[in-house]
């Protein structure tokens, strides 16, 4: 069942991982979610929906990577379609399954929420892509 | 000739790329910069719109608070107050219209959120600047604890809000404004008094001490016919005391100015970008063309006419450019689109998207840019094909 990689499937593959890295890294770093409260110290909403968004991130940057050293074609195709759903239940995290911060150009919303919906969907348009061009792997 | 100019571009993936990208960049620079400038021109067409007074009055303490404009003009967070006293003598000036007192008050802590929300509070009975904007959304009288949230307030119509501990029941969501009164809340005298009062009680107030009987932030005033706001102005800084009356326009000229001076940077980048993209593109196309002239040498000798070469170099142009400029539009959108309220923050001055036809049109002429700057580009370098001595060139001559 083993089948030569194609260069077309190798870039698709390393771009999925650099995209799902990206999220992983990009949710804990640059695109955070906002800080503790000041006063209390307390963790606001948006902070869990960055942990999720961080936990999903890394099952997919797992997926990805997998999907570089999988030998079977059939394997790749399945671990590129799980990455759909995954995707799109992570574009969807912040503030329709896990509600952020009350105000709309608070950090939450302005910077995170965009950030991981644009990457999310990125992975899933990516994926498809990778099926279509696949579609006849062994 | 058609398939010939697509064979072309698929067999030499590498330099369609390198044409596609900078096409691409082109459009996303272009597209980006215009929905900017145009998305800034709105927002500040909405906030002369919301301002609706002729003349703002305010304790002479608050105009040296570092957000002053902006807490009265776009509904920042801070508060100020003045003794009920100086209102009525405001209200006495000769020249007056219509005279409304609006309340201001932040909330340290709501629900969820560790940065306040600012809370304004107005008389629905003589109010003339909130109302009408508040009534395209809310035709009802707004009831004690009754809130307006702005519309980038992530709460909803029926939703129960906390300030300073009292429960706010959520009545209607404002249009967007692109300013801050998006991350405002409005409520009635009577609410407002209470939290203010509350605020107070629980040490939460900045100001200390306040009576909210007895105090209001700022007066809204329209001038009678006959008399100019500037006269009013200057009768009431001339005769009340501890006030400080500013013409609206005057507060507003400020954000124009600034307005005016990104809009020009933009506009001076876009002209370069453009600029920069059409000398590359023309340099692109000259050296590719350079490098095929045996080619084209070889397709004239078989039949193809000097139109026809020009054609494919054309065809060549448009094509590579058109789908680069696709890419750019969609680069543009993915940007602008869900990072505007980011964008909004960067520039610090009210920002509002424009509508999807807008936006659509905005999207046309830059693809239109694009190919016409791609056509432009590879003109010269069709005219030259079009001229090739073939005898020189496969002659290995030149």
């Amino acid at each position: 069942m083993n089948s030569k990689k194609s260069i077309k499937a190798l870039i698709m593959e390393i771009i999925l991982f650099i995209l799902s890295a990206l999220l992983a890294v990009g949710v804990m770093t640059f695109f955070s979610a906002c800080k503790h409260k000041t006063d209390t110290g307390m963790w606001m909403a948006c902070h869990w929906a960055q942990m999720a968004v961080f936990g999903a991130a890394c099952a997919m940057a797992a997926i990805s990577l997998a999907m570089l050293f999988v030998k079977s074609g059939k394997a790749r195709l399945g671990l590129a379609f799980s990455l759909i759903p995954v995707s799109i239940y992570t574009a969807l995290i912040p503030n329709t399954l896990i509600n952020l911060c009350m105000k709309t150009d608070m950090r939450c919303h302005t910077v995170m929420k965009p950030a991981v919906i644009v990457i999310s969907l990125l992975i899933a348009a990516a994926s498809a892509v990778y099926l279509v061009i696949n579609k006849n792997e062994e | 000739m058609k398939s010939l100019a697509v064979k072309n571009l698929k067999g030499k993936p590498v330099r369609t790329a390198v044409l596609i990208l900078l096409s691409a960049l082109l459009t996303a620079a272009v597209f980006g910069a215009s929905v900017i400038v145009s998305s800034l021109r709105t927002g500040l067409g909405s906030l002369e719109n919301r301002l609706g007074a002729d003349i703002m009055v305010v304790p002479y303490e608050a105009t040296t608070q570092k957000k002053f404009e902006n807490i009265v003009l776009q509904g920042a967070t801070g508060y100020f107050y003045m003794d009920n006293k100086r209102a009525e003598q405001v209200m006495q000036t000769e020249g007056i219209k219509q005279a409304s007192a609006q309340y201001f008050l932040a909330s340290t802590s709501s629900s969820c959120c560790s940065v306040a929300v600012q809370i304004i509070g107005f008389d629905p009975e003589t109010d003339f600047t909130i109302t009408p904007w508040v009534k395209k959304s809310y035709g009802s009288q707004l009831k004690k604890y009754d809130v307006v949230v702005g519309n980038d307030l992530n709460a909803f119509v029926g939703d129960s809000i906390q300030f300073f501990g009292v429960e706010c029941h959520v009545a209607a969501k404002l249009e967007r404004t692109g300013t801050s009164f998006d991350t405002a809340a409005f409520t009635n005298t009577e609410t407002i008094k209470e939290l203010i009062n509350t605020s107070v009680v629980k040490k939460m107030n900045s100001v200390g001490d306040v009576d909210p009987d007895n105090a209001v932030s700022c007066l809204m005033i329209n001038v009678a016919e006959g008399y100019t706001p500037e006269q009013v102005v200057n009768d009431i800084n001339l005769h009340v005391k501890k006030v400080k009356a500013i013409r609206s326009e005057e507060l507003i000229s400020g954000v124009s100015q600034s307005l005016d001076g990104v809009c020009e940077v933009i506009g001076i980048m876009i002209a370069a970008v453009w600029l920069l993209g059409l000398v590359i593109l023309i340099l692109a196309f000259t050296m590719s063309i350079n490098e095929r002239r045996k080619e084209f040498a070889v397709l004239r000798v078989i039949g193809a006419s000097r139109a026809g070469l020009a054609g494919i170099v054309l065809k060549e142009a448009c094509l590579s450019c058109l789908l680069g400029s696709v890419v750019g539009a969609g680069i543009g959108l993915l940007v602008i689109i869900p990072f505007n309220g980011f964008i909004e923050q960067l520039m610090g001055l009210p920002f509002l998207l424009p509508g999807a036809g807008e936006l659509v049109k905005y999207i046309l002429a830059a693809l239109a840019l694009s190919v016409i700057s791609g056509a432009l580009a590879a003109a010269v370098s069709a005219l030259r094909v079009s001229r090739i001595d073939t005898g020189v060139i496969l002659r290995g001559d030149n």
